[in-house]
């Protein structure tokens, strides 16, 4: 019975920070926001589509006619192997993306199970945060580096560095909401009642710190994508004929007084995907964060 | 030489110094060559030397130098900078530091001072007067100083030479070279003949390429000329057989052996057993004609594998491309499990390029081919023992069709190489060997 | 005394630039060292052609020339 109570205490609680119609008509009211939420969906499904929407084969090379400006035929041009960019930035955008969102989601998961271990047993708490020190210490575009090197270039080694430059924040945020839920009476009753420590971490720490953990990722995930690409720019990440815009980018660089679109039009890809994922989640968290809403 | 080709007479000015001042004997080069093939060292290209059996100085400017077998290109590769002069007396004071802080000769230039990956000077060597034949200035150089850089951006490298910061570079990115053949201020020269080959080799060890006909359907579903002119931008020429017609025994008859045909190599590979799969994907037995590709990242060879990937993309062939950091690349190319590499290799001669990758002996690397052939290796003996050119001419001449007929390489390109100086620089002529485009530099002055 | 000499020494130094009698030049990679017999190494091999010399040269079409040994000319 008390465990119930505690449960309506829980949804309370809940509701109070993520009551979601009143997010969205807060977001609503932030015209940026809702400007960028527009062009991430779009991008998000002409990346999901990417087969259909694509104009041309992003894969087709055509030596007769490379770097080509933009014309009625390319929209955007063709690069170095006369390959169409309009076509290469829509696949790449959807590498890109899917990048980004693995890095954030594996790494914003190991992250969260750190911080809120570290929160609940306060004795590995040491050890743990030392770790994830030990991981801030690492620039991410090095991890990226070292792995390509070793493994070879490609998206696996992106993939564990973009992991890596995740966990240490997501995992110190995690623990700072964490410690805050295990301060509150209703963890000190659970534990009195003997509910298990599985159940107390799950139910009532996770869930609780949930959405903190997901608003940090939305912010997150602009930078993620930037060292995404900037690995892509190094070589490090996926390898022709994939499209990856970082990679694009770097591809075009060379021909860069002769064709200029090819290096141009993934930089200004990336550009407006970082900059509309990190105003949608500014924006998120000024609707979310209950400190700032006053 | 003498008749037997084993015995080589070398006598040498007796005006020749160091950069130390000291006077080069006999004793120097008998140091030189002994060091080079003793155990510690382990010259890589101490080959190069040939299969030395003695060095005697019967007087102080007099060298004989013999083989244990005859070496038809001895002379050839006592060019290569492997088989440098070194001063007995600095290399035995520097010890295990020799070539790091210091390394004296006898070049029209010494050695100065050195800050690893930063700058190298280089002083003027003033009693040089031993120029090479071909250079107008016997010596000294025209400068006091030669101040190199070390810029590893392509761009930073093109830019400065733009602004007019450098007076000369022989490592000009190769995709900039358009801009700067237009640019005011710069004068771009090629060396003409150059010979540097931009290969793709198979290892026919591996079961997906040791098929000939699968080999040879790559080789010639490709369109050389287009690369050269769309990726290359016009710095390299075709090349459609691995020894450049203007190489030392060269052999005419291998021209025709690959002839671009994109439907008969979709028939070779339709009776290799290679079937189309439902992605486009070629297939047998369930596996894919996917080849992995190994070569170093940010090389024309990485802008070349993408356009053969395209090419061979319409022949129902996936390159896996697989690029290495430089560092990284030559222990992975060491390796056994990939089944195409990449590398662009600047040779002497047929002779120079097929020693080194045909013969049985240089099995994993540089014969990352594993190509095992009594024959090859029987006819690269013979041409290397040969006493009479014809005879040298005549067994290389029978490896570079049999390695052809294999299609146990993808020529692809000659490189063009470059120097790019300043307009105010005057006498640089490129030289070909070994990328060295500047060599020596005698003739050049402001 | 010793601030004004170095300022003049300075301003001749800008005034004559050792531009007339320096080549600067410019190149993309280092070598590890510069022991030529230890390597095979590209970026070793220019500095070691300007710094020593081989018992016989090469010309600009790949043919053979002396440079300290005139024994073996072409």
């Amino acid at each position: 019975m008390s465990v119930n109570a505690l449960d309506t205490v829980l949804a309370a609680e809940d509701d109070g920070a993520l009551s979601r119609s009143g997010v969205l008509r807060r977001l609503m009211r932030d015209k940026v926001a809702v400007v960028a939420a527009l062009l991430l969906t779009l991008i998000g499904l002409a990346a999901i589509f990417a087969p259909v929407v694509a104009p041309h084969d992003p894969y087709l090379t055509d030596l007769s006619k490379v770097m080509q400006p933009p014309n009625a035929e390319n929209w955007f041009g063709t690069d170095n192997t006369g390959r169409d960019i309009l076509s290469r930035i829509i696949f790449g955008t959807r590498n890109t993306l899917m990048l980004g969102l693995v890095g954030v989601i594996i790494g914003g998961a190991l992250g969260g199970v750190l911080g809120i271990l570290a929160a609940y047993y306060p004795r590995a708490d040491g050890w743990i945060m030392r770790l994830v020190d030990v991981m801030l210490a690492f620039p991410a575009i090095l991890i990226g580096l070292a792995v390509a090197a070793i493994a070879g270039a490609g998206l696996p080694a992106v993939v564990i560095a973009l992991v890596v430059a995740t966990i240490p924040d997501v995992a110190r945020v995690a623990r700072g909401a964490a410690v805050g839920v295990m301060s509150q009476e209703f963890m000190e009753a659970g534990r009195a009642v003997g509910v298990s420590d599985g159940t107390l971490i799950w139910r009532y720490l996770t869930l609780n710190c949930i959405s903190t953990i997901f608003v940090f990722l939305t912010l997150r995930f602009g930078q993620i994508i930037l060292i995404g690409s900037a690995l892509g720019f190094l070589g490090m990440g996926a390898q022709p004929p994939t499209a990856e815009l970082g990679m694009m980018a770097a591809q075009g660089r060379d021909f860069l007084f002769m064709a200029p679109h090819i290096a141009t039009i993934p930089s200004c890809a990336i550009f407006i995907i970082v900059l509309a994922a990190n105003l949608l989640g500014d924006a998120l968290r000024d609707v979310l964060d209950p400190r700032l809403q006053q | 030489m003498s008749p037997d080709g084993k015995l080589y007479t070398f006598k040498l000015r007796d005006d020749v110094t160091f950069c130390s001042g000291k006077k080069l004997t006999a004793e120097d080069v008998i140091f030189t060559f002994k060091r080079l093939k003793s155990p510690e060292i382990k010259g890589p290209f101490a080959w190069r030397s040939g299969n030395i059996k003695e060095l005697r100085a019967p007087d102080p400017y007099t060298v004989e130098y013999e083989l244990n077998e005859p070496f038809s290109e001895l002379l050839l590769q006592l060019t290569m900078f492997t088989n440098v002069i070194l001063n007995k007396d600095n290399v035995e004071t520097l010890g295990k530091d020799y070539g790091v802080k210091g390394a004296d000769g006898t070049g029209p230039w010494c050695l100065d001072s050195w800050q690893p990956r930063t700058h190298i000077t280089l002083k003027r060597h003033d009693a040089y007067r031993w120029g090479p034949s071909m250079y107008k200035n016997k010596g000294p150089v025209k400068f006091e100083k030669l101040v190199i850089k070390i810029v590893p951006e392509d761009s930073s490298r093109v830019a400065a030479m733009m602004a007019g910061q450098f007076d000369t570079t022989h490592q000009f990115p190769s995709q900039f070279i358009a801009q700067a053949k237009v640019a005011p201020m710069l004068t771009v020269t090629q060396a003409n003949p150059n010979f540097q080959l931009l290969y793709f080799g198979f290892k026919t060890t591996r079961p997906m390429v040791a098929d000939k006909r699968v080999r040879e359907a790559m080789s010639i579903a490709i369109d050389r000329a287009a690369i050269a002119k769309a990726i290359l931008l016009g710095n390299a020429d075709p090349a459609y057989s691995i020894v450049d017609p203007a190489a030392l025994d060269h052999d005419p008859k291998t021209a025709g052996i690959v002839k671009e045909d994109v439907e008969r190599a979709r028939k070779l590979l339709d009776e290799a057993g290679w079937k189309p799969g439902v992605d486009g994907i070629r297939e047998k037995d369930g596996v894919k004609l996917a080849p992995r590709v190994y070569y170093t990242a940010n090389a024309n060879s990485a802008r070349v594998a993408e356009a053969i990937q395209g090419y061979l993309r319409k022949i129902g062939v996936h390159w896996q491309l697989q690029p290495w950091d430089s560092t990284i690349a030559p222990v992975k190319m060491a390796e056994q499990d990939y089944e195409i590499w990449s590398v662009t290799v600047p040779y002497l001669s047929a002779g120079d390029l097929m020693n080194l990758y045909f013969d049985s002996a240089n099995i994993p690397t540089p014969n990352r081919m594993n190509w095992k052939d009594p024959e090859t290796d029987a006819w690269l003996k013979a041409g290397r023992a040969a006493l009479a050119a014809e005879d040298r001419t005549r067994n290389y001449a029978l490896v570079q069709q049999k390695v052809m007929r294999e299609h146990l390489w993808i020529p692809v390109l000659n490189i063009n190489m470059h120097e790019v100086t300043n307009k105010k620089l005057k006498g640089m002529r490129p030289h070909m060997i070994y990328q060295n485009t500047f060599y020596k530099g005698l003739d050049a002055s402001f | 005394m010793i601030k004004a000499l170095l300022s003049a020494a300075l301003a001749l130094g800008i005034a004559f630039p050792a531009g007339a009698q320096v080549l600067n030049m410019m190149k993309g990679i280092d070598a590890p060292h510069y022991d030529a017999q230890r390597t095979t190494w590209g970026p070793t091999s220019d500095i070691v052609n300007m710094i020593q010399d081989t018992l016989v040269a090469l010309d600009w079409a790949a043919r053979r020339r002396s440079p300290i040994s005139p024994s073996r000319g072409p």
